[in-house]
């Protein structure tokens, strides 16, 4: 089985967080015995954590070969070992840099997929750029800045925008990455929010988000905004809106929360005061400039806060954004759609908002 | 007795203990913890649940007998029970969240 992983030996403990996750996965559970995918080739590239190890047994369990790679740093060994020990093939390994993990994409690209499903857009891109297409009969993407960058590329396959369901983008951009962020930040600071001052830099889903949730644990929250709409909707949600650098030189806690490089720049960094933290709640490369010395911490290296220094986001919020990925990968598989970014079907999309209100015992009005 | 940390800390252990989401709990709070509600409100949760119906219940005078099946007991006096995973244990049909690590 074509393997590359850190700690085979760490498989129990990554099936104890498995299944505790699928306990909370009723959605994905609903969608299990309806899924057919014999002889499909499914290559994952999603945060490697407990709630995607559901979603590769899930594919698995429906008749698909399954291969899994990630960045290392998104990479939980016990998690990827116990997919192993379940017969998925994992390419992923916590101590691999940025030119490996491409390596380990390409030889993922490498088995004849049938289906992508990416995170970042990292390996669509890749994948057009080298050429490696040949099988593939499309992609789903999961995020926003993945989303932006592949609007920018001239697409030679079909990629479903998973991210722009509203299941997806109503719950897991802003109440998943939201709550996680923002106590990933206090997990690894101590920081107490009461009173403390938070800026948050963009107020789109993630950071309407991160705002929300610093808001109620008692802080202080400054947005700044290069969008009208955007300043003036935090406005009304009962924000202050700033410029940054205005709002960096008063903030405990900074979040960039805009998905786009160099959002935080040294003049920012050079405001800050002495033992603020910066974090990012975005998730590309270099959202905080890199390199600025200063009395500042810089979370997690800059890289998205809750998934590289926590488990990243809450298990029931990945329980819509992956059963979302599972019916892409179905309708990718029956539907002939020609190259370029497709929304996922509203039919899709509603049939996964209401598995979860069946599993939460709410009822629709007539 | 340990008293129960404050709002914050014991919001942060559940959800690193849990990695679940707050929104949309039903919560019972047994015991006064200042503030613990009202974030939990402003979080999307429903603090204020009857005990039998709460999906999370915190606190540590509580009669276990009394939560639903599924339940999760955030409490400072945890017990023995099967580990779920790293301050997590079952007993019986509740799950229980140690807040005091």
């Amino acid at each position: 089985m074509l393997t590359d992983i850190r700690y085979p030996e760490r498989w129990s403990e990554g099936l104890e967080k498995i299944a505790w996750a699928r306990r909370f996965m009723p959605v994905m559970a609903a969608l299990r015995s309806g899924l057919s995918l014999h002889g499909v080739r499914i290559g994952l590239v999603l945060v490697l954590e407990p709630k995607t190890a559901n979603l590769a047994l899930t594919l698995r369990d429906a008749g698909a070969d399954v291969i899994v790679t990630c960045p290392g740093r998104e990479t939980m060994d016990d998690v990827a070992a116990a997919l192993v020990h379940e017969g998925v093939a994992v390419l992923a390994r916590s101590d691999a840099g940025r030119a490996e993990d491409d390596e380990l994409a390409r030889r993922m690209l490498g088995q004849r997929l049938d289906v992508l499903v990416d995170d970042g857009a990292r390996v669509i891109t890749l994948a057009h750029a080298e050429n490696r297409l040949a099988t593939l009969k499309g992609a789903a993407e999961e995020t926003t800045s993945g989303l932006r960058a592949l609007r920018r590329t001239p697409l030679r396959i079909p990629v479903i925008a998973v991210n722009d369901a509203r299941s997806k983008y109503l719950f897991d951009n802003v109440h998943g990455t939201g709550q996680s962020c923002v106590m990933a930040a206090l997990d690894l600071t101590g920081l107490d929010l009461d009173g403390a001052t938070v800026a948050v830099a963009g107020y789109g889903h993630v950071g309407q988000g991160v705002a929300r949730y610093a808001a109620a644990l008692g802080a202080r929250v400054i947005v700044s905004e290069v969008d009208a709409l955007a300043a003036l909707r935090a406005f009304h949600d009962g924000y202050e809106v700033r410029r940054l650098l205005a709002a960096c030189a008063e903030a405990d806690l900074v979040f960039s929360a805009t998905g786009e490089p160099y959002t935080i720049r040294r003049q920012h960094l050079e405001a800050l005061r002495a033992g603020a933290v910066v974090a990012v709640a975005g998730g590309v490369r270099d959202e905080v400039e890199p390199g600025v010395a200063g009395p500042y911490r810089l979370l997690a290296d800059g890289e998205c806060v809750n998934c590289a220094a926590a488990e990243g986001n809450p298990i029931e919020i990945m329980d819509l954004s992956l059963s979302l990925q599972a019916l892409a990968v179905g309708h990718l598989l029956t539907h002939d759609l020609p190259p370029g970014l497709h929304p996922l079907p509203d039919a899709l999309d509603e049939r996964v908002a209401r598995l979860k209100l069946d599993a939460l015992g709410l009822e629709l009005d007539q | 007795m340990t008293p129960l940390p404050a709002a914050q800390v014991v919001i942060q252990t559940i959800l690193r203990r849990t990695n679940l989401l707050m929104a949309g709990k039903r919560v019972s709070i047994v015991g006064d913890v200042p503030g613990l509600a009202s974030r939990l409100r402003a979080m999307g949760a429903h603090p204020g649940t009857a005990l039998a119906e709460a999906d999370l219940v915190i606190g540590d005078d509580v009669d276990r007998a009394a939560l639903r099946p599924g339940a999760i007991l955030a409490t400072t006096r945890p017990g023995d029970g099967e580990r779920m995973r790293d301050g997590v244990l079952a007993q019986g049909r509740l799950f229980v969240v140690d807040l005091t690590c």
